[in-house]
């Protein structure tokens, strides 16, 4: 096989491709659909409907998603692997995000072949899927509760960090000003994302009221992951 | 003819310029430095390189620029070659702009002129006030380049040894170098040799020069047979921050961008330079500044709090301008002195800064050893008695646009390449540097090369400066003969062949006691006060008797001094007063 | 508080792949003091604090002013010019240690050729025709020049490689300093071709890619060269080079 000319750059360009496009397009269209569920089981059963419904769904889920993933996820692997992870004294908040940005892909990586396999494979597919319920069964448990939590919000702090230093590897954002500005929009985008999809967990907690309250105490450790996000973030910001 | 090659000794801008000429012409070269090049001395450099370009209006011509480095030279550097050069310089600046040197300028775009000591015109071209990294920078990109297309192979951090002289007719054919990380000693064959190796500063101990300007490479040319001329005339810069290791420079284009010196007297700021040069006033020569500021604090005990310091005031100026002009030695006096010089005075006194002397050479930069140049500090021949600001950089570069195609004259004249003389002759000369550093392992005295070299230093520092005496310099003398004893009784601790410094300082030390041996008896004979050589005793200059150039040839039993007439054919020697004109 | 003495503990290495081991030093204080001046204490008398004896300890310096770059080490951990490290400001015992990714020659020496390799790679050069008279150099606004000379006065000194996480045995990246000096030749009006060549280079093994926007190089420049402004800005030109080279290859 013929050398490609320029190989690791045109896979690393890409690496940060799919992290902005499909991947964060898609999260941010992920949660959008789930907080349907705020307005009661039958109308995210119906937004749910609609997207599995799309026409070539079939081949958007594995072209459009699942192989940009999957690359996505194998690259960043070796990234992963070709870096250090001693935090430099003189510059701690800056490098901290760029150990995170590597550390949080394995809750990620995780949490999202569990969710995958879950909930589209085994209970997304056929003519008679009530996803809410299978949803509401779910964060019944209080442990699969937290790993959500946990994962949700390791997304979207990958993603809004992945946003921040894109702007920087394609030199949109070149000089501190910007990227400061940029790191704040992304912090932003972050902030909104996971917001948005914590607080749709709310649509999927169960009527009767014991379970509710169980869960909605496992779900204080949202906020105080969402309170590390916000410090995390700041770095870039300050 | 076999294959020609030339060596070039040296890294700093006299090398690279030799270097870059030479393969420009399509000879290859062989580079050596004792550090990488980019760490060579001239970084060291700030304020700026002369050019008489007159883009301010002011009149300027190479001319001038010929009549202040004669003048402020006090009439002792032979004059043909200073014109060439005064008359290249603008060229200069404008192939060091054309190379991407990232000169300040004009909010035209145009380069940026300010004024430096010992004249009344805008003539310095400056890059920041880290000018000489700018420019060695720029040169060691273009022999990056001839390296790249194979013309120049670099040795660094190599130490050149000695030189291979052919048996017949005693011309350069080689060198033999030791290599530093594995200490091996190698023979090297050229048909010619440029030594750009700088300045000899650490023989006083403390200086502005660089830990590696020993001077050893001129000395071991100089026991080799090169004459080495005008040794004594060091230039004392007048504005230095003491410090522990060295003496900073504080460079003089902080006065020519407005800086003021003062002392307080009566609880007053006491401007002195000014009140007593009203012309020149805080630009006045190098040699006259120090010894105005040496006079005010030790003869008139006037230095702060009792030191020997005065003030050197940038405080009144404007920070942004500041800034863009100065930062470079403003960062420097912040990290060593701690203090900002935006907002306080500094504090400043003369020290050790530029060898004047060197080996002598003909107005090709030729020694008298046939094949072998030398260019820049380590050569004598641009700046007479005292060398005004910002000519340094000019005289480096401008000896390596002479030095290079002259060295190609000289190989193509040569009947026998060096690549024809019996092989012997390169291994033994190479065996004998071998043996004398196997005798330097051996040695097992008392002495370390340290104290020896500190107490060389503050003997130099102490009567071989800006004030000279005829007995302390005979006793000075008679204390570096002591000190080559005494070196002889020097404890080497340290067996190992890699990276041997303390091994390698050991040899420089002894070629530094060589030298200066030189300064200090050159200074010792010459009864008369011109330049920077000053003598109470003897506080005039003296055309009739010493309008001449001091040539020191090794012997055993130390150096002989001759004379030389200094080439006054364009300019005819006046009396030097700065403070009238 | 001026101390009277100076407690050093340094790394020692007695040559290339030998094992390296610590000594402890002591050495008289002075005001003002910096490291070099304690290392050339130690060679002047090289006994550990234990009163045994060794060899003198070995390291890199010239200037002595920071602007030659030669003296990098680990200074309490952290990558910094020795010469400008006054020990008044130090916590001790003084730490020192050679620097971590480059090879150790002996001591405190370390080799960093490799840096030089990269300017010879990236072709860090103005291609002037030649030396003769040619006339001036091209206009440059004095903006423009405040830039070029904020990258352009790069050491060498490689504190910003020493601190990238993406510099190590697991990966090739050719390190901040390099990239400062592509966008400083980038910057000079000398024709797009060269440029065109050095961010080629920069697409290929090792090369701007590899940043992984961890920002310790410009944090650790000694010289406040804005390391990461430079290295956006290079990938911005790399990005617009290589969708052009793609849409107009053959």
């Amino acid at each position: 096989m013929p050398e490609v000319p320029y190989k690791e750059f045109i896979l690393r360009r890409l690496h940060s491709l799919t992290g902005i496009v499909p991947m964060t397009v898609f999260l941010a269209e992920h949660f959008w659909t789930n907080s349907y569920a705020l307005q009661g089981a039958e109308r995210f059963n119906e937004a749910a409907d609609h997207i599995r419904g799309f026409p070539y769904i079939i081949l958007i889920e594995i072209f459009g998603l699942g192989l940009p993933f999957a690359f996505h996820i194998a690259y960043g692997i070796k990234i992963i692997y070709s870096g250090d992870y001693t935090i430099y004294a003189n510059n701690p908040a800056k490098n901290w995000m760029y150990v995170l940005q590597r550390v949080t892909a394995f809750p990620i990586l995780a949490f999202l072949v569990f969710h995958v396999i879950t909930i589209r494979i085994l209970h997304g597919i056929g003519d008679d899927v009530d996803l809410h319920a299978t949803m509401v069964d779910v964060f019944a448990n209080k442990f699969l509760l937290a790993f959500y939590v946990v994962g949700i919000v390791c997304t979207c702090f990958h993603c809004a960090n992945g946003i921040a230093t894109a702007a920087i590897t394609w030199g949109l954002t070149v000089g501190p000003t910007s990227q400061k500005v940029a790191g704040a929009v992304a912090a932003g985008v972050g902030l909104v994302l996971s917001g948005m999809a914590l607080w749709s967990i709310r649509g999927f907690m169960p009527e009767a009221a014991p379970e509710a309250a169980e869960a909605i105490e496992a779900m204080k450790a949202a906020p105080e992951t969402v309170l590390y996000l916000i410090e995390s973030l700041r770095g870039v910001i300050a | 003819m076999a294959k020609q090659r030339i060596i070039v000794v040296g890294g700093g801008l006299a090398g690279l310029m030799t270097t870059i000429k030479i393969a420009e012409m399509g000879v290859a070269v062989d580079l050596f430095s004792i550090v990488p090049v980019k760490r060579s001395h001239s970084v060291c450099a700030q304020g700026g390189i002369n050019a008489a370009k007159d883009q301010q209006g002011q009149g300027d011509h190479p001319d001038i620029h010929l009549d202040d480095t004669i003048y402020g030279g006090d009439f002792l550097a032979n004059q043909t070659p200073v014109k060439t050069m005064c008359d290249a310089a603008p060229q200069i600046i404008d192939l060091l702009s054309r190379m991407g040197v990232p000169f300040n300028r004009t909010p035209e775009g145009f380069l940026d002129f300010r004024r430096f000591g010992g004249t009344l015109h805008n003539r310095t071209a400056f890059a920041g006030a880290t000018t000489g990294q700018q420019l060695l920078y720029a040169l060691d990109e273009q022999v990056r380049r001839f390296e790249v297309a194979g013309l120049v192979t670099k040795y660094e951090s190599w130490e050149f040894l000695s030189l291979i002289r052919d048996e017949d007719d005693g011309r350069v054919i080689g060198i033999t170098a030791i290599c530093n990380p594995d200490m091996s000693i190698h023979h090297f064959a050229a048909d010619a040799v440029h030594i750009c190796t700088g300045g000899p500063g650490i023989i006083f101990g403390k200086s502005t020069n660089s830990y590696i300007n020993t001077g050893a490479a001129a000395s071991r040319c100089y026991q080799q047979g090169a004459a080495y001329a005008n040794g004594e005339f060091i230039q004392v810069h007048p504005t230095t921050i003491p410090g522990e290791d060295k003496l900073r420079l504080m460079s003089e284009s902080a006065r020519g961008e407005g800086g003021r010196v003062w002392v307080p007297k009566d609880g007053k700021p006491w401007y002195f330079l000014e009140e007593r040069y009203p012309k020149y006033g805080n630009l006045v020569p190098r040699d006259i500044a120090t010894r105005e500021i040496f006079s005010v604090c030790v003869e008139e005990g006037l230095g702060l709090d009792g030191k020997n310091q005065v003030y050197l005031d940038l405080s009144h100026l404007d920070e942004t301008f500041l800034n863009r002009r100065l930062g470079g030695i403003m960062e420097i006096y912040e990290k060593f002195a701690g203090d900002d010089p935006r907002k306080t005075p500094m504090r400043i006194f003369p020290g050790v800064h530029y060898s004047m002397g060197g080996m002598w050479v003909d107005f090709e930069q030729q020694t008298h050893i046939p094949g072998l140049f030398a260019v820049g500090e380590v050569e004598y021949q641009y700046h007479g008695a005292n060398r005004l600001g910002a000519n340094s950089l000019l005289s480096c570069i401008f000896g390596g646009m002479v030095a290079g195609p002259k060295s190609i004259e000289y190989i193509n004249g040569l009947k026998r390449s060096a690549d024809d003389v019996a092989p012997s002759a390169f291994a033994a000369e190479q065996n004998r540097q071998i043996e004398v550093f196997d005798d330097i392992y051996r040695m097992t005295g008392k002495e370390n090369p340290y104290d020896l070299g500190d107490e060389m230093g503050e003997w130099m520092t102490n009567n071989c400066t800006i004030v000279r005496h005829n007995d302390k310099l005979a006793a000075t003398d008679e204390k570096l003969v002591e000190l080559l004893e005494r070196w002889e009784n020097v404890g080497v601790n340290d067996a190992s062949r890699v990276y041997n410094q303390y091994v390698l300082r050991t040899r420089q030390l002894k070629d530094m006691l060589q030298l200066a041996r030189v300064i200090c008896l050159g200074a010792l004979r010459r009864d008369e006060s011109r330049g920077a050589h000053f003598k109470p005793d003897f506080p005039e200059r003296d055309d009739e008797n010493w309008l001449k150039t001091t040539m020191a040839r090794h012997t055993p039993e130390g150096p002989s001094l001759e004379y030389e007439v200094v080439d006054t054919s364009i300019i005819k020697p006046r009396p030097r007063v700065y403070s009238k004109s | 508080m001026a101390q009277k003495t100076v407690q050093l503990r340094v790394k020692r290495q007695d040559g290339p792949g030998a094992r390296p081991r610590w000594e402890h030093f002591e050495v008289p204080h002075a005001p003002g003091k910096n490291v070099i001046s304690c290392l050339i204490d130690i060679a002047r008398k090289p006994v550990t604090l234990e009163g045994r004896e060794t060899t003198p300890v070995q390291w890199d310096c010239a200037c002595l002013e920071e602007v030659c770059g030669a003296c990098t080490m680990l200074v309490n951990g952290k990558p910094q010019q020795s010469c400008s490290s006054l020990v008044d400001n130090l916590e001790q015992p003084i730490e020192l240690a050679p620097l971590t990714k480059f090879p150790v020659v002996r001591d405190l020496v370390v080799d960093r050729q490799k840096m030089f390799k990269n300017l010879e790679r990236f072709r860090a050069w103005v291609p002037i025709d030649g030396t003769y008279p040619m006339g001036e150099g091209p206009l440059l606004s004095a903006e423009d020049q405040q830039v070029r000379y904020n990258r352009s006065r790069c050491m060498t000194c490689a504190c910003c490689m020493e601190v990238c996480p993406q510099i190590n045995g697991r990966s090739d990246f050719v390190g901040p300093a390099v990239i400062g000096q592509v966008e400083f030749f980038n910057l000079h009006p000398s024709g797009p071709e060269e440029m065109g060549k050095r961010l080629e280079e920069m697409m290929g093994t090792g090369g701007i890619h590899e940043c992984g926007n961890a920002q310790n190089c410009v944090a650790a420049c000694p010289k406040e060269i804005d390391l990461t402004d430079a290295i956006a800005e290079v990938g911005r030109q790399v990005t617009i080079f290589a969708v052009k080279k793609f849409l107009h290859s053959s």
